[in-house]
């Protein structure tokens, strides 16, 4: 049944009890707008007996959900510039969200694709002469550092750049590069022709 | 049926609104108001049905399959909705009858103990 319907069935039933209950007291020797008046008060809270007898008829509390949907959506409807204002918050909001989230995912989160990324340390060299830390190795100090080695499986390098990536027939672009050894990808050389590097693994490896 | 609800204690025992709502209409098809009188009447005016709760336990009911409801001419010659009770509410009204029975003779029973 339409709410409609059901909404003028309760109130049809609801002005046929009173009639009636006005009717019966009058009869009880009541005067009738005295006899109105109990019959009225009889029935109570009107509006709240009507939506309990509506929810049994129509399955209660999905039924509310669904009428609280229904009005939410009219509500827009008639608020446009809320609305409009809302969704967009929400974009905006949600597309943050997702861009900070994957920068932390592939950052922070997601262990390197080492079989115990939780051991892996980045190397830095010291002049402490010079008060000047977190110093790059030359190549002739990473080679004696990897043989000289007793405390780390293996160690690799890698050194950040620029580079100008050309197609023929395209425009040159300008791309980040990281110059490696050959031992920093643990998979090499099979997955170096489809591993594109990623922000993140950009540390050396021991 | 006017009656003070200060000194209203007539409430009906949880669970038993159904069963006297359908036996009432055991009696034949009724409108709301009717089952409150026949009701009201049947007990001798010691039960007094509250309306708030009536309508609500008739659209159950109804929901339920144990009544149905029509739109017929009242005895006053006025457009009212009647219900009437289904087989399966007469299944139902036998059913919580014989509950009640048993409920009620063993609560009598507990009452007529004596030592």
């Amino acid at each position: 049944m339409r709410r409609d319907g059901m909404d003028q069935r309760l109130d049809e039933e609801v002005r046929f009890h009173i009639d009636m209950q006005t009717e019966h007291n009058i009869r009880m020797g009541m005067t009738p707008d005295e006899a109105r008046r109990q019959a009225n008060l009889e029935f109570g809270g009107r509006e709240k007996w009507k939506s309990e007898a509506r929810g049994e008829f129509r399955g209660g509390l999905f039924d509310g959900a669904r009428r609280d949907f229904a009005f939410a959506l009219r509500s827009l409807r008639q608020q446009r510039g809320f609305a409009l204002t809302a969704v967009v918050t929400l974009a905006l909001g949600i597309g943050a969200s997702t861009a900070i989230f994957s920068v932390v995912n592939a950052v922070l989160l997601r262990p390197l694709p080492y079989a115990n990324a939780d051991r892996l340390a980045l190397i830095w060299g010291d002049m402490r002469a010079r008060n000047v830390t977190d110093f790059p190795f030359s190549p002739p100090s990473f080679k004696d550092l990897r043989e000289q080695n007793t405390t780390f499986e293996d160690i690799a390098a890698l050194t950040p750049g620029n580079a100008t990536f050309a197609v023929p027939g395209e425009e040159p672009e300008q791309i980040s590069s990281l110059g490696v050894t050959q031992n920093l990808l643990p998979c090499w050389p099979r997955c170096a022709s489809t591993t594109r590097p990623r922000p993140g693994s950009t540390s050396s490896s021991a | 049926m006017a009656r003070d609800p200060k000194t209203d204690n007539r409430e009906l025992l949880q669970g038993t609104l159904d069963m006297l709502v359908l036996k009432s209409l055991q009696l034949g098809p009724m409108h709301g108001w009717g089952i409150t009188a026949r009701i009201e009447l049947g007990s001798n005016h010691v039960l007094g049905l509250n309306q708030g709760s009536l309508y609500p336990a008739l659209y159950r009911l109804e929901k339920q399959g144990f009544i149905v409801s029509s739109w017929d001419v009242s005895e006053n010659n006025r457009r009212a909705r009647f219900y009437a009770l289904t087989p399966a509410g007469r299944r139902r009204l036998a059913t919580e009858r014989a509950q009640w029975e048993r409920l009620s003779g063993a609560v009598n029973l507990v009452l007529g103990m004596e030592g």
